[in-house]
């Protein structure tokens, strides 16, 4: 079976074979009771995104972007990083949100049309706002990193974005002033082979993870459906930038197995042949045959998993259903800090006090 | 008494807020090494550090989004763009992130960004370096917007919007750069949200901000010499505006002028105007008169002075409102 | 149990429907939560809906094919929990009102009204409709002393008279007290000043009936008709006194003393000159109609004529002498038409016939041009010849 298209060229680094088979060294420094934490968490996002969905489906949700396929980028790289690290994410991060400690149905007050940004606290759960304009919040991971350089502390922050927002500027500025300033930040791209409808291909004629070169920092290309793999990937990356020797790209290859979002239909411009394709590539498969394999998990162990991962898909869907539209206010309460009089008058007449 | 350039009262003000609160940056194209392009920066890379005062790479929308990050460190950034229209690439952090980010954190992560923008014309520069930008930054919710018209009152704003918890943007009038004011600086006295007046009259009130002060204030001096009382407003703050000024020169005067560089269609004449109507409608004894730049880009240096209102336009337009 | 009613969601973006394709269900079908229920076509995609309930379905809204809106129900369900009943609030009840100002100047509707809002202000503060105000500021601008012109007029028809405005009342959902009648009250005390004279002749109504049994319904429309005529040669009839001249009028617009359960109204039966019988009748049936039921508007109230008829036969007195309204010089008033003895051609014959009183305004004419005015009235009215030449 081939690989999905986007991932030809550079082979990525690996520590399992799409197979599940070791593809070198499998020590990686975690412990059993790690690996059966990244595969729980692997299983349980895998119920959830699609339980959001059908709550899409059913009117609960506003549009909601589905991350099925890119459980081991998230989850290999929240496990990769520190208690004091700082994520900026973009909007299809809920697995690497959940792991990093976000209440996944706070996060998901943001889809239900309930909160912009980030409804959760992002500086007690270290992982910023929801950003949906392409490319913005690595500017803003550029800004926090650098704030951690002038403080001098230990901390690393990390960027994530995808293959599409390689093409913006602020990807471009953003890379360049951390390497100007080599600054502690990890750049970490998830190459699902679609912007929407356009490929990779169309994105960029290049490998994203040579882009780094230019910038005068490292590059690596991972397999981003390895979930050890994209760990020790992002784990060296960030004890570069915890050393004070400046950032690194990172380019996990993975693929978007759904639509862009519950508003898109991806058979306009991808075929089912290829998602099928792709599917031989799954990341939970892989990691769970090598944990079997290993002896870390078992028949009943992953049934416990999966029991678990409906009653908490049910459990979400429950606490998002109850919550009713938050209070008119919200929508004046936090423009400013020290809200101008014209404001306050209009809030009151919008409030009708 | 002292006497002070606005660039060098810009300069002080930055210095003084540096000194002052250790979280304070400075930041932007050439704003260290040489000290800005228009000397504002000047001197203080060596008195407080590279760390604390820097040059960055030519990035605008780096340069903003950078400022977003920091803040989530808790940092105080002062951003510099160097020309008005240099601006446009940094107005997608600004409008989508700057401006919203404390509302999209439900009030957790403050944005106490100050956003210094080399803004307007009437320095007979070259294309894009003669740009009236406001109305970008005045219609987008969360950003406060400031225009300083002279140079006491230029440090005045300027410790203001440092000292403000959400995002400022300070707009400098180019052309009022090296305009000198004798007199000590002070942060103490009307910050932001309050416009000032600044002659007395009682026929018509003439509205304007920025570089267009200084010819109201001619204008009104020829108005006087035909027996017309003119009130001189300078809005300093046009994101929140001075509401309560704007309605009482309504209600007193009932005859209200504009002036400003921008181009006419939703300028800010265009919002006075609409206040002035529902605050003090019944006060208005004639509409509301808008002199303006026009609805034409910027022109070149060459045709400069029949763009910007001239003090024969303002004379004409406040003639004919108080013939009304 | 209870039922619920699962409406077709919004799929995409801001869609407006779903295009029902298949339907995975069917009715009396236990679902579990999320199971497939119905697959549905958007202009974004074709998706696979899951049940948001656990329970039985009892309907499927909607067939293979149907396009089903955003927001309709799609399915309903019978499930465990109760239902919220959302309670329609009522419309809010609109209250006709009917200005009345006895100091209208202009009509409201006759084109935007030119003013500074300070002006405004003043008349909406001492109630007065700018728009009922002729302004006579430059352009027609409505200043202050306009206003002000109003407002003395007011203050000399004393407490109690209220110039009601146009937006006022059209806004106004309840009145403190009836302001025709107030309004009635004020106008005719006020008018009691005007010396008023009242002449009397009696009409032999025999052509006019056969005219009216011919056209059918009243014969207000054909004694209108007649008055017409007769101004045409006795103009001092549409006529207004001023200070300082008197004023003939070029049209004749007529106002109609209409009883309602209100009180007296007197609409405008606007250029009656020009219509024929047929037109003034239906004109008349619209006025007296919308006199009494309260839909009259602004534009036949505003007191543009200057001569008034009132039909009292209509509710079977013989004569009478009404006061004139404000404005008016001269006020007709028709008896009921009953048999009579009369004299013709030196016998006494039994003939239908009539009263006409004219009350007129005494400084704008004298009994005698008023007398010799009815005398041609009624020799029209006598006339079948005559009669036949109206316009109809």
């Amino acid at each position: 079976m081939d690989a999905p298209g986007h991932w030809g060229g550079t082979s990525p680094t690996r520590v399992l074979e799409p197979d599940g088979s070791a593809a070198g060294d499998t020590d990686v420094g975690l412990a059993p009771d790690d690996f059966r934490a990244m595969l729980r968490w692997m299983v349980l996002a895998r119920r959830l995104d699609h339980e959001c969905i059908a709550l899409q489906r059913q009117g609960e949700l506003t549009v909601y972007p589905g991350f099925e396929g890119q459980e081991a980028a998230q989850i290999g790289a929240a496990f990769a990083l520190a208690e004091q690290d700082f994520v900026f994410p973009t909007f299809r991060e809920l697995a690497m949100a959940m792991v990093r400690g976000v209440d996944p149905v706070r996060y998901l007050w943001y889809h239900r049309g309930t909160w912009h940004g980030g409804p959760y606290d992002p500086r007690a759960t270290r992982f910023g706002p929801i950003s949906i304009p392409i490319a913005t919040q690595i500017a803003h991971a550029v800004g926090y990193a650098l704030g951690q350089q002038l403080d001098g502390t230990d901390v690393v922050t990390v960027a994530c974005f995808g293959d599409g927002a390689t093409s913006e500027g602020d990807f471009h500025e953003a890379a360049n002033m951390a390497g100007v300033w080599g600054l502690p930040l990890v750049l970490f791209c998830q190459n699902n082979g679609w912007a929407i409808s356009v490929p990779t291909s169309r994105q960029t004629a290049g490998e994203i993870w040579r882009r780094a070169e230019g910038y005068g920092f490292p590059g690596v290309r991972v397999d981003g459906n390895d979930v050890l793999a994209v760990y020790v990937a992002v784990r060296d990356a960030a004890a570069r930038a915890r050393a004070g020797e400046g950032p690194t790209l990172i380019e996990a290859l993975t693929y978007r197995i759904g639509a862009h979002s519950t508003a898109d239909d991806a058979s306009r411009y991808r075929t089912e042949d290829e998602v099928e394709q792709a599917r031989a590539f799954d990341p939970i498969t892989r990691f769970e045959a090598w944990m079997r394999s290993e002896g870390h998990v078992d028949d009943a162990q992953m049934l416990a998993w999966s029991e678990e991962a409906d009653a908490f898909a049910l459990s979400v869907r429950e606490a998002l259903i109850a919550q009713g539209p938050p209070p008119a206010e919200w929508a004046f309460d936090w423009v400013y800090a020290d809200p101008p009089e014209p404001f306050l008058r209009q809030r009151q007449e919008a409030l009708g006090g | 008494m002292a006497e002070w350039t606005m660039s060098g009262a810009l300069g002080r003000a930055l210095w003084d807020a540096l000194a002052g609160d250790e979280r304070v940056l400075v930041f932007g194209e050439d704003v260290g090494v040489s000290g800005g392009v228009f000397r504002v920066t000047a001197g203080l890379q060596e008195e407080f550090g590279e760390r604390r005062v820097f040059d960055t790479p030519i990035s605008e929308a780096g340069i903003a989004g950078a400022a977003v990050g920091l803040c989530f460190a808790g940092w105080r950034p002062v951003i510099e763009m160097q020309f008005d229209a240099f601006s446009y690439p940094s107005l997608e952090q600004v409008i989508d992130h700057v401006a919203k980010m404390r509302m999209r954190t439900r009030g957790r992560v403050d944005m106490p960004i100050t956003i210094r923008i080399a803004a307007f014309g009437g320095i007979k520069g070259k294309e894009h370096h003669g740009e009236s930008p406001e109305t970008y930054y005045v219609h987008t919710a969360g950003l406060k917007v400031v225009v300083p018209s002279s140079p006491l009152d230029a440090y005045r704003l300027l410790r203001h919007a440092i000292a403000d918890p959400d995002p400022v943007v300070v707009l400098e009038p180019k052309a009022r750069y090296w305009g000198k004011e004798s007199g000590d600086l002070s942060a103490e006295g009307a910050g932001i949200g309050r416009g000032r007046v600044l002659r007395t009259g009682e026929d018509v009130t003439i509205v304007s901000y920025g570089a267009m002060v200084t010819r109201v204030l001619e204008a009104a001096a020829v108005l006087a010499g035909d027996g017309i009382s003119v009130r001189v407003v300078d809005l300093r703050s046009l994101a929140p505006l001075d509401e309560d000024l704007l309605q009482r020169c309504a209600e007193e005067t009932g005859r209200i002028v504009v002036v400003h560089e921008a181009p006419r269609t939703l300028g800010m004449g265009a919002e006075v105007a609409a206040r002035v109507m529902e605050l003090a409608f019944d006060s208005l004894e004639a509409p509301v008169a808008r002199v303006t730049g026009w609805d034409a880009p910027y022109p070149p240096a060459s045709l400069e002075d029949g763009y910007l209102p001239s003090v024969e336009r303002i004379v004409a337009a406040a003639r004919e409102t108080v013939a009304y | 149990m209870a039922e619920r009613t699962f409406a077709m969601p919004d799929l995409g973006e801001g869609l407006e429907e779903g295009r029902i394709v298949e339907w995975l269900v069917a009715a009396g079908d236990t679902v579990a939560l999320n199971q497939p229920l119905v697959e549905v076509e958007t202009a974004k995609a074709v998706v696979e809906i899951p049940s948001p309930f656990a329970g039985r379905v009892l309907t499927l809204h909607g067939a293979a094919g149907a396009d089903v809106p955003v927001g309709a129900a799609l399915v309903t369900f019978e499930v465990e929990g109760a239902v919220d009943a959302a309670a329609i609030p009522p419309l809010p009840e609109k209250v006709p009102v009917h200005p009345y100002s006895p100091f209208i100047e202009r009509r409201p509707t006759a084109g935007p009204v030119r003013t500074t809002p300070p002006v405004r202000q003043m008349a909406k503060e001492l109630g007065i409709d700018i728009g009922t105000i002729a302004g006579t500021g430059p352009d027609g601008r409505i200043v202050e002393a306009d206003v002000r012109r109003i407002a003395d007029r007011m203050a000399a028809a004393g407490e109690g008279v209220v110039a009601v405005t146009l937006a006022e009342d059209l806004r106004a959902t309840r009145l403190p007290v009836d302001p025709i009648r107030q309004g009635i009250a004020e106008a005719l005390t006020t008018q009691a000043a005007i010396p008023q004279v009242t002449t009397f002749r009696t009409v032999d109504c025999t052509a006019l009936e056969v005219l009216r049994r011919e056209l059918g319904g009243s014969p207000l429309p054909i004694l209108l008709a007649a008055l017409c005529r007769t101004i045409d040669d006795h103009p001092l009839l549409n006529a207004r006194w001023t200070r300082d001249v008197v004023e003939t009028r070029g049209t004749i617009n007529v106002g109609l003393a209409v009883d309602t359960d209100r009180g007296l109204v007197v609409p405008v039966l606007q250029d009656a000159g020009r219509r024929g019988i047929d037109d003034l009748a239906a004109e008349i049936r619209r006025l007296a109609a919308s006199a009494r039921d309260g839909t009259m508007q602004i534009d036949d109230l505003v007191p543009t004529s200057t001569i008034a008829v009132s039909n009292t036969g209509s509710y079977g007195s013989e004569a009478g002498t009404p006061i004139l309204a404000p404005g008016t010089s001269v006020t007709l008033a028709f008896g009921v038409i009953t048999p009579s003895a009369l004299v013709v051609e030196g016998a006494v014959v039994a003939r239908p016939a009539a009263t006409i009183s004219c009350t007129f305004d005494h400084r704008v004419m004298d009994g005698a041009t008023a007398g010799r005015a009815l005398t041609a009235l009624v020799a029209l009215l006598e006339s079948a010849d005559r009669l036949g030449g109206l316009p109809r």
